[in-house]
């Protein structure tokens, strides 16, 4: 008697974590050298570091007189990175998947969506990492930001903050795929994000009418305990007032994601249109 | 019989001039029309700027910033917020257009019809000009409701002030629209190439801040001539007479950026005819 088509699928593609993760690294390190060679490498470098870099020389003329927000606005520049790279790139990727093609394809790929999502993600976390690394550098060496790094306080900021966007990269990825508009949402969301992230000024400055809006997002949370722990060698006991949020946003973000995407899942399947552009 | 091989459309330079002018019309109407297509395009259009200055507001006011030499702050960065969304009308515009086209799989027939391209350029530039005058009179009115002052004497100065920084940022989207035909990294150089404008020409942060060397590639800018003759104009009450220095230096530096605007289009114009590759994305 012949297997059933979806037990021999799934005896081909077991969906384990160890699938799971290589599918994942594959889809990150595939994305990145797409996007290394469709830009060139000069174009890609000058793109995502220039970017970060001028407006961090931007916020830091803004506050030349004022060494303490100008030491900020270093460390913010590189939590801006990951804030602006990983929350839309997710999208980004799906609206370029559909421009070739190949959304739908995807979707019925017998891998799971995780992985590839994840692989998404993952893409972004590296360019994040990269460029944060390359505008803290250079704002070390421009603006002579002091420098004191404590190396747990810094994982454990960086993990939760890559788990958060994460999440709501995916509540965007899905939005934005939904409306076939993921490029337009992300700019429009990027402006709205600025002020109320921390990564022009610390939220704890900003008056009562921002604060409390920007308390409901995780970025200022994440951008403050970046900044202790690269500039004040802070530990994670002193950064817990930053750090417990950012894990409750850590914890709920992906759990509201891989809902909004199923939601999406379901949606595209029963309108059918997922490929039209 | 001889039978005439030139449309009547083209026969005459005033008549070439005429359906140019219409191409410029027809393709700045369809813009428009797309972007009213676009509901987060309509949203995000007016709220943008309003929310880019008022970022830097609070940036400002934080640290303790009131002023910038001779102006207001909110005063200096709603003209600064008025000039990044001209340069984005016209290096998004213009800049894009044949990109778009590109997308869309009809720059082949742009670039063989017999309208001229720059035509084509043109209509989009005006388009997104034109949105870009919304955006603008919303930011100056969230700028006033938030406490700016504008000091306006002479409203001529003021007018032409304007009117130089549009004709400045034309000119500079002419010039960067032949190299972004050549160039599929568009998206990218125009991402990248903003914030140094906004630098360099004072649009944020007061140009007197940067080194001597910054100054002077600014100064080469036409924008960072506009951007005084306007503060001038609308923030300390200067006369035209005041601001004929700065006007006079955008017009002739502008002239710089729409010949080499012009020579690039037509050099890019024949490259891509020899090449045949256009059409690739």
């Amino acid at each position: 008697m012949l297997a059933p088509t979806s037990t021999v699928l799934s005896g081909l593609h077991p969906r384990t974590i160890g699938n799971t993760l290589r599918v994942a690294n594959l889809t990150a390190v595939n994305l990145l050298k797409v996007k290394i060679q469709s830009l060139t490498p000069p174009f890609y470098l000058l793109t995502f570091c220039g970017l970060p870099i001028f407006s961090l020389i931007l916020t830091a003329l803004i506050y030349r007189e004022n060494e303490t927000l100008r030491n900020y606005a270093v460390v913010a520049g590189a939590g801006t990175s990951f804030l602006f790279i990983m929350l839309f790139s997710g999208g980004e990727n799906l609206e370029g998947e559909r421009q070739r093609g190949t959304l739908a394809s995807l979707f019925i790929a017998p891998s799971s969506r995780l992985s590839w999502l994840l692989g998404f993600q993952l893409s972004a976390a590296y360019e994040a990492i990269f460029v944060a690394i390359v505008t803290v550098s250079l704002g070390v060496a421009i603006f002579g930001t002091p420098v004191s790094i404590n190396p747990i306080s810094l994982v454990v900021t960086i993990l939760l903050m890559v788990v958060c966007l994460w999440g709501l990269g995916m509540v965007l990825s899905a939005i934005g795929t939904a409306v076939r508009a993921a490029n337009q949402l992300s700019n429009m969301l990027f402006s709205i994000l600025t002020p109320l992230s921390g990564s022009l000024f610390p939220i704890s400055e900003a008056p009562a009418w921002l604060r409390i809006p920007a308390r409901c997002l995780p970025f200022g949370y994440g951008i403050n305990a970046l900044v202790g722990a690269i500039t004040k060698d802070a530990s994670v006991v002193a950064l817990k007032g930053d750090l417990l949020p950012l894990l409750g946003f850590a914890i709920g973000l992906p759990v509201l994601g891989a809902v909004s995407f199923r939601l999406l899942d379901r949606y595209a399947r029963q309108q059918g249109h997922l490929d039209m552009l | 019989m001889s039978v005439s091989a030139i449309s009547p459309a083209f026969a005459t330079p005033g008549a070439r001039i005429r359906t140019n002018l219409r191409a410029t019309f027809a393709t700045a109407r369809a813009y428009l029309f797309r972007f009213a297509s676009n509901p987060i395009q309509l949203i995000r259009a007016p709220l943008s700027p309003i929310l880019i200055v008022g970022g830097f507001i609070l940036a400002y006011n934080i640290s303790g910033q009131t002023t910038v030499p001779d102006d207001q702050v909110i005063g200096f960065l709603i003209v600064g917020v008025f000039m990044t969304g001209c340069w984005s009308s016209t290096v998004w515009g213009a800049g894009f257009a044949l990109q778009a086209e590109r997308y869309y799989g009809t720059i082949g027939a742009v670039i063989s019809a017999p309208a001229s391209t720059l035509a084509v350029i043109t209509g989009y530039t005006l388009g997104s000009l034109a949105i870009g005058i919304v955006d603008a009179v919303a930011t100056v009115i969230v700028g006033l409701a938030v406490g700016g002052r504008f000091i306006i004497h002479d409203l001529l100065a003021l007018i032409l002030s304007v009117v130089a920084i549009y004709v400045s940022t034309i000119c500079i989207g002419l010039a960067f629209a032949g190299l972004f035909i050549l160039s599929r990294n568009a998206n990218s150089l125009s991402n990248v190439l903003q914030t140094p404008v906004y630098i360099l020409c004072g649009f944020y942060v007061p140009r007197t801040v940067l080194p001597d060397w910054a100054q002077w590639i600014g100064a080469g800018i036409p924008l960072t001539h506009a951007a005084d003759a306007l503060r001038g104009a609308s923030l300390t009450g200067d006369s035209l007479g005041e601001i004929a220095r700065p006007l006079l230096l955008t017009f002739g530096t502008a002239l710089v950026f729409l010949v080499v605007g012009i020579w690039a289009l037509g050099k890019a114009d024949r490259s891509a005819r020899s090449s045949g590759t256009l059409d690739l994305l």
